[in-house]
Order: structure tokens, then C-alpha cells, then sequence
């Protein structure tokens, strides 16, 4: 992705997370920063990211069903803790890299649901796609880049290549078979199949957006997971028995994953483009402005979260109207569509928890947390220096 | 005063989040948009609040004639 350059620095920043939201929520606000803002090949071309207004919401409508109550249950109660404690066994115990490991676990879900068929039993595979997917990231986060995007290009058209070669082709064709024959196969790539017309999907977009939700619910999930994690063990380490006690309670568990994502944004600038005369809370923004969301600096707004903001503080109590993860997972239409499988839903204090859902991250450090999760104290975590996203490179770890 | 929900079915993106938190007033239809089936009135004002903050796409609003 290039960014169209704001010109004459007409540019307006954001920092409170009640001005940051209300931008996510304004219509005269798009994702897309200008017409070439996507060049033409990249993975997030045609994709939903890329689309704005009734494309984008036609579309996301069609696939928001993967991300539904009814299938979120289906794959917390039932598939995750098999896939999780499957892969983890795979990996085995001894050292590991938590940013790796956390992909690797990530990646078996993220193919169910873009519809590419990975082997379960082959740790070697979900590992490959990981390898992917680290290279179709370079496209999704290029406009926070450090590195010369066009350096990268090569690299990621090469991966998409590989990516379509081994595991797209074989799913396609397994996908359109059992839609010619009517057989039960629901998933992203095969409900794009069967929009293709409709959304005038050619061969390559279908690549592209199924690439993308691998990226989506694989990249992220490794790097939150590895900030959840990295916060938990500190606070084991300042609360002797809390281990123990998280490990045996969900709930808990759970908000500490939320305040560790308030706390630690991947997205750490949002970015949007008036196209259109508007305003955000009194402050008038002209068309053609390009609007800067800082994300960090409003999960750590004092006028929401209080004076300790900048610090981790899993019980902090928070008014219904203010997300416990802040502006994490942007908002508006382009919210991110895997938040709830991610973190779930907190119940608040008031409410039945019949319908609870605790999200991927918190089934994943409860399973790490049983597994004796540590940090390996021969080996420095390190952060990667190619991106202005506090992403991390490596997080050594011991478990059992 | 209450806080009033506004519904806007025309930017509903159909994420189920309403559904989740309150699946006996909100459901997501099959063409992919939210359907108000039960007792939105008997929302309460933290259930309206938390609606609003948690709908992704802005769809539920707080109806600011009210």
C-alpha cells in the first residue's frame, strides 16, 4: 500500500479516544487515502479493506456470517480448545518463539475460515503458511513500513504466487466441487465462489481476499497474543498465585487480555480522508484532509481510563459506554471483523452469562498458562525494526 | 431523560454484536442486516450505552432528540 502524501500537511491528529471513535464512525471519512492510494496487484487491492460504501457493505455483509454468534460458539466450544491443545502438543515443549508459536496455533482456525485446506496433523504446513502470511503482511501494514515498500513488492508477489500454487488451486477446486454437488462447505473462499458474479470476482481477487483473512486471523492473533502473554507474566511475577488463579478463571483471564490489547495496539495509527466538509466534535475538517487516529494515545486518554491509563491495570473499572480495548479494532465500517472470535465478549457485572464468549487470545494464554509459560531467561524478546507498528520480532519462551 | 436507539439498517454491516449482547430484541437476517424482533424499550441505559459502544459500523445510535 502507498499512502497519498497530504499535501501542504493538511492533516488533522487525533488523540481522545471519544474524537478517535467518533472519526471511525463518520461516513465523510474513508479508509481508502486516495485513488492510487492501493497500486494495482497489491494483496489488499478489490479487497474489503480497500472497498468503501455500499461495495464494502454488500460485501461485508455476505461475510460477516463467518464471524456470527451461532459460529463463534461452534468454534470456541468445539473447535479451538481441540485445534490449541493439537498444535501445542505438536510444537512440543521445550523453547519456543511465543510470536511463531502463537501464528502457528492461529493459522489452523484462520484456514477454516478463509477456506484453505491445511493438513491438522502437519505442524511443517501451518508453519509454511505462517511463513506466508509473514510476507503477505508486508502489503496489509507497507504504509506503516520502515522499509522501501517497492523493495517488498517482489517478495510479497512471489509469496501470493507460492500461496496460490499450493494451497488456493487444490482448495478451489475441492470448494467448487462440493458446490456443483451441493455437499455442506462453508467458508470464506466458498462463499466467494458463490458471490463471484455478483461481486465480479476475478481469479486473482480471490487469491487476494482469501490471503488476506490468513493474514487476518493468523498475524494478529501472534502478535496480541504475545502482548497478552508478555503482561501476564509480568504480573505473575509481581503476584505470586495469580497464575494459578487465571488459569482457573476465564473471566479474569479475559479482561487481562483486553487491558493488554488497550494497552499494546498493533494498529498504532489509524488513518482516514475527508471527502467531504465535516466535523469531529466541533473541529472542522475540510475535504481532502487526511486524518491521523492515534490509536495508542487514546487507549491511554485519562479523561476514559483514568490516571493510571499508561499502566496495566486488568481491573480497572470502566462506564458501559467506553470498550475495555479502546480503539483497538478501529470502528466504523471498517471495524475490524474478527474482533469478537479474537477477544469474545466481557460480561459485565449486570449481565446473564449465558451467552458468554471468551474469545481465541484467552483460550490460547489459558492453554500457555496450563503449559507453564515462561520467559526464557537466556534469551531477549525483540521488537521489529522494519515498521513503525509496535510489532514484535521474537519472544523467546519455556514451556513444559 | 432515557436514552433513545437509533437503528440505521442502512450502514448495519451485519457483525452480530447486538444479536450477541441482547438476542432477544436483536437479530442479523439472512440478507445480512440487523432486525429489531423483541422489546427495544426495555433496554436499559447501560444495555443502550453498551450497544452503541460496542456496534462496529455505527448502525446503533443514541438517538440525540431524545
Amino acid at each position: 500500500v502507498i499512502s497519498t502524501p497530504s499535501v501542504g500537511g493538511n492533516t488533522v491528529t487525533f488523540t481522545r479516544l471519544r474524537d478517535v471513535r467518533a472519526a471511525l464512525g463518520n461516513a465523510h471519512l474513508v479508509h481508502r487515502l486516495g485513488l492510487d492510494a492501493v497500486e494495482s496487484g497489491s494483496i489488499v487491492e478489490g479487497s474489503m479493506i480497500d472497498l468503501e460504501g455500499v461495495a464494502h457493505r454488500d460485501r461485508r455483509r455476505v461475510l460477516n456470517r463467518f464471524f456470527r454468534i451461532d459460529r463463534l460458539a461452534l468454534y470456541e466450544h468445539e473447535l479451538m480448545p481441540e485445534i490449541v491443545e493439537r498444535t501445542l502438543d505438536q510444537i512440543g515443549p521445550g523453547e519456543a518463539d511465543l510470536v511463531e508459536l502463537a501464528g502457528v496455533v492461529a493459522m489452523e482456525l484462520a484456514a477454516l475460515t478463509a477456506g484453505i485446506d491445511v493438513d491438522p496433523d502437519s505442524l511443517e504446513q501451518k508453519r509454511d503458511l505462517v511463513r506466508l502470511e509473514r510476507a503477505f503482511n508486508k502489503d496489509v501494514g507497507g504504509e506503516d513500513s520502515r522499509e522501501d515498500v517497492r523493495s517488498t513488492r517482489a517478495a510479497v508477489r512471489a509469496a501470493l504466487e507460492e500461496f496460490r500454487a499450493r494451497y488456493f488451486e487444490s482448495s478451489r477446486r475441492r470448494r467448487e466441487a462440493a458446490l456443483n454437488n451441493a455437499a455442506d462447505v462453508d467458508d470464506v473462499l466458498t462463499t466467494l465462489l458463490q458471490h463471484r458474479g455478483q461481486f465480479q470476482l476475478a481469479d486473482d481477487q480471490l487469491v487476494r481476499e482469501t490471503a488476506l483473512f490468513i493474514v487476518a486471523g493468523a498475524h494478529t492473533t501472534s502478535q496480541t497474543l504475545t502482548y497478552v502473554i508478555h503482561h501476564v507474566l509480568e504480573w505473575i511475577e509481581a503476584h505470586p498465585g495469580a497464575r494459578e488463579e487465571l488459569v482457573g478463571d476465564a473471566g479474569l483471564l479475559q479482561a487481562f487480555v483486553h487491558e493488554a490489547i488497550r494497552l499494546r495496539p498493533i494498529n498504532v495509527l489509524m488513518k482516514r480522508r475527508a471527502v467531504a466538509d465535516t466535523e469531529v466534535n466541533g473541529t472542522p475538517i475540510a475535504a481532502g484532509t487526511i486524518v491521523v487516529l492515534d490509536t495508542v494515545a487514546a487507549n491511554r486518554d485519562a479523561a476514559e481510563f483514568g490516571p493510571d491509563a499508561a499502566n496495566f491495570n486488568p481491573f480497572r473499572a470502566l462506564p458501559a459506554s467506553v470498550p475495555t480495548y479502546g480503539a483497538s479494532f478501529g470502528g466504523g465500517i471498517h471495524a475490524c471483523i474478527g474482533r469478537v472470535q479474537a477477544v469474545g465478549v466481557l460480561a459485565h457485572d449486570d449481565e446473564p452469562a449465558d451467552h458468554e464468549l471468551r474469545g481465541l487470545l484467552t483460550v490460547v494464554a489459558r492453554a500457555l498458562l496450563r503449559r507453564n509459560v515462561r520467559s526464557d531467561p537466556a534469551r531477549s524478546p525483540s521488537m521489529d525494526p522494519t515498521t513503525i507498528r509496535a510489532r514484535w520480532l521474537a519472544y523467546p519462551v519455556l514451556i513444559d | 431523560v432515557a436514552l433513545r436507539l437509533r437503528v440505521d439498517t442502512e450502514i448495519c454491516i451485519g457483525s452480530g454484536t447486538c444479536e450477541l449482547l441482547v438476542p432477544d430484541v436483536f437479530k442479523v437476517g439472512e440478507e445480512g442486516f440487523v432486525i429489531v424482533v423483541g422489546a427495544a424499550g426495555k433496554l436499559t441505559e447501560a444495555e443502550v450505552s453498551r450497544l452503541v459502544a460496542e456496534c462496529p459500523s455505527g448502525a446503533l445510535q443514541l438517538d440525540e432528540r431524545a
